[in-house]
């Protein structure tokens, strides 16, 4: 299932993919999976994300 | 770069080790192929080199082509690109002697493969490597222009 909500979490603070990549330690291919659907995260990588981008677990993971 | 060790993400990591087995099924069932050929033909049918490289040469491509589809072949801080003049030098001199081989024939009297035919192999998988590349640059290109 896609995670639009990252994707709009991220586009608020004008980061590309590869920005928010590198910021998080992984690569693009990573994050657009993790957007797209087709990867899910272990919660390290969640709280890492989170923690870049300034959201909780719930705001960007929960369903 | 130098003692910094290879780092792979965890999505990378996953899908190294899920190509790995991919690998080993592969073998496994070329193993059991060439088993049951040797079986039915009552004699190798290949020679020593060949039947190593026809073995396991597909497997490993294999690997090797999945990992690169899933950008899992290199690591986080060695993303330079490959030369793709080394890539096409590869293909064509195992293309060359594949060809060569092909004129002085792939198989021996007794009907068994010759080492020529393990060249032609290398120049296939080589050719899949790039191929396998290409269109990974294209998807990444698309991916990138999508965001």
């Amino acid at each position: 299932m896609k995670n639009l909500r990252l994707k709009a979490a991220r586009a608020a603070l004008d980061l590309s993919q590869q920005e928010l990549a590198e910021r998080v330690g992984v690569s693009r291919q990573t994050i657009n999976a993790i957007e797209k659907g087709d990867y899910n995260p272990t919660i390290n990588l969640c709280l890492k994300i989170c923690h870049v981008l300034g959201k909780t677990l719930d705001e960007l993971f929960w369903e | 770069m130098s003692g910094e060790k290879r780092k792979y993400d965890e999505r990378q990591a996953l899908s190294r080790a899920r190509a790995g087995q991919m690998a080993f099924w592969i073998l496994a069932a070329m193993v059991s192929a060439n088993c049951l050929l040797r079986e039915i033909l009552g004699r190798p049918w290949a020679t020593p080199f060949a039947e190593e490289v026809i073995l396991i040469l597909p497997p490993l491509i294999a690997w090797r082509v999945r990992c690169i589809w899933t950008d899992a072949d290199a690591p986080l801080h060695d993303r330079q690109r490959r030369s793709l003049g080394l890539d096409i030098a590869k293909i064509v001199t195992s293309l060359l002697l594949g060809i060569q081989g092909i004129r002085r024939g792939l198989t021996a009297e007794n009907g068994m493969l010759t080492e020529e035919c393990a060249w032609l192999l290398f120049a296939l998988g080589f050719g899949a490597i790039l191929i396998a590349s290409a269109l990974r640059r294209r998807k990444d290109a698309r991916e990138e222009a999508e965001e």
